[in-house]
């Protein structure tokens, strides 16, 4: 039973300790039984081995500061930088998905093959998502438990004055979490939805065979050469909404980014809306060939839209709408910065 | 009633653990292994756990403050420790530290 024990002690410490503790419990545990004189040996033993506790307890009191994977003075970053690797690479991913859906997906046929197709690769590379940010967890780990290791020295420290402790945010250059998260969703699944299924962005009705199919709004035979300049734009608006949710609160930095997005997503949105008849002049031809109704009297926006001129029209509409919101993001982040965020630049 | 006799538990044992490496050092001018260690100090009235003892003895020798060594003379295998020289100067150190501890509290707890 002592072996069992000592083993027990023993195979949780560090391979060059062992067999020096063993002797010595071994010794001790002798001369504690020596000193029990009454009862019988048996007896003895279980009495001096349970007085001993529990061997798990006794090797870690042996290992001392060695027991934990990251120590304190690591934990903090640690945390902070796994929380961000691990943001990056679940955007990342997520983006690359989107991305190989654009090479691999037939995007004219608006086939309904291809859309299924296109689905399944996407769900095939989210799968490699847990991968992904398991993979990122465990790398992030293994750096800082060698850094732990080693004792490795993060920074040199300046020792702490009045004069650098960090500013708060004035109350209204804080950027809310939710604001930016919620930006940066919005922005994935509109990237997602045009860049899969721009044929299902329209009207939707029954044909003479009763099947359900869409008539898109859009120009489906430009599309893989406009869709370039949508992505751009839309990232940027992600890449704006990344910056503000890792920062949190309005300052110069922010406001770059935001400036520079801004001025990014706008020159994509018009020549996009400029550079290419995106919406489908077809539109109510193809509607009316599937329906074989007619809408020209019912539907004013429709005659208007066979004339041909609803196409610039709606481009114009929509180009100056989505400039408009744009633009009005970056005046509140310009105007928040210079009134409120000045003070987090001080020094 | 149970909770403060848990909360004066983990209060006493947190006082008592501080004690402990102050004590040790003062019991090490002559080489002893660890378990005469631990009679000799219950003897004087201080108890030490067996299961804690041990691994500050080798933690101490980590940190130089102690050296061990091996004695195969007797029926069992021992190992002895005593202060280092570097062990001499740390523990001079702790002791008028412990004193001048000691006598602020004193005048504290009697006020």
């Amino acid at each position: 039973m002592i072996e069992r024990y000592l083993y027990d002690v023993v195979r949780r410490l560090p391979e060059n300790q062992r067999k020096d503790i063993e002797e010595e419990l071994r010794t001790l545990i002798e001369d504690m039984l020596e000193e029990r004189q009454a009862g019988s040996r048996e007896e003895n033993i279980k009495e001096v081995l349970s007085e001993l506790g529990d061997p798990a307890k006794l090797a870690m009191k042996y290992r001392g500061e060695e027991a934990h994977l990251i120590g304190g003075e690591y934990y903090p970053l640690y945390c902070q930088i796994l929380k961000l690797v691990l943001i990056c690479v679940g955007v990342g991913v997520a983006i690359s998905t989107v991305v190989h859906l654009v090479v691999q997906l037939p995007i004219q046929s608006g086939v309904v093959d291809g859309v299924v197709d296109g689905f399944v690769d996407g769900f095939l590379s989210l799968a490699s998502l847990p991968g992904a940010l398991l993979e990122a967890f465990g790398f992030v780990t293994l750096v800082f438990f060698i850094m732990e290791r080693n004792q490795v020295k993060l920074q040199k420290r300046e020792p702490w004055s009045l004069d650098n402790l960090t500013q708060i945010p004035h109350k209204k250059a804080v950027i809310p979490k939710s604001d930016s998260i919620v930006g940066v969703l919005v922005g994935v699944f509109i990237m997602v939805i045009f860049i899969c299924l721009p044929e299902c962005i329209g009207v939707w009705c029954k044909n003479a065979d009763g099947e359900l199919v869409a008539v898109s709004i859009f120009n489906l035979s430009i599309w893989s050469k406009a869709l370039p300049f949508f992505i751009i734009s839309m990232l940027a608006g992600i890449v704006d909404d990344f910056v503000k949710l890792i920062i949190g609160y309005y300052n110069k930095t922010v406001m770059y980014v935001s400036i520079a997005c801004s001025l990014i997503s706008l020159a994509a949105m018009v020549i996009l809306f400029k550079g290419y008849e995106i919406f489908n002049v077809n539109f109510v031809e193809e509607l009316f060939s599937i329906t074989g109704e007619t809408f020209s009297e019912k539907y004013d926006i429709l005659t208007y839209w066979k004339t041909g001129i609803a196409g610039v029209a709606l481009s114009n509409f929509f180009l100056v709408l989505i400039g408009a919101m744009i633009l009005i993001d970056l005046a509140v982040t310009v105007y928040r910065t210079l009134r409120y965020g000045q003070r987090g630049n001080e020094r | 009633m149970g909770e403060i006799n848990e909360i004066l538990q983990a209060l006493t044992q947190e006082l008592r653990r501080g004690t402990i490496v102050l004590s040790v050092l003062s019991q090490l001018d002559n080489p002893a292994y660890g378990y005469t260690l631990v009679k000799n100090m219950e003897e004087k009235g201080v108890r030490v756990d067996t299961n804690t003892l041990y691994p500050l003895l080798r933690r101490l020798e980590k940190q130089e403050i102690l050296v061990s060594e091996w004695e195969t003379d007797g029926s069992k295998p021992r190992k002895y420790y005593k202060r280092t020289a570097f062990g001499d100067a740390v523990y001079e150190s702790l002791r008028r530290q412990w004193k001048e501890m000691t006598e602020c509290m004193e005048k504290m707890l009697g006020e």
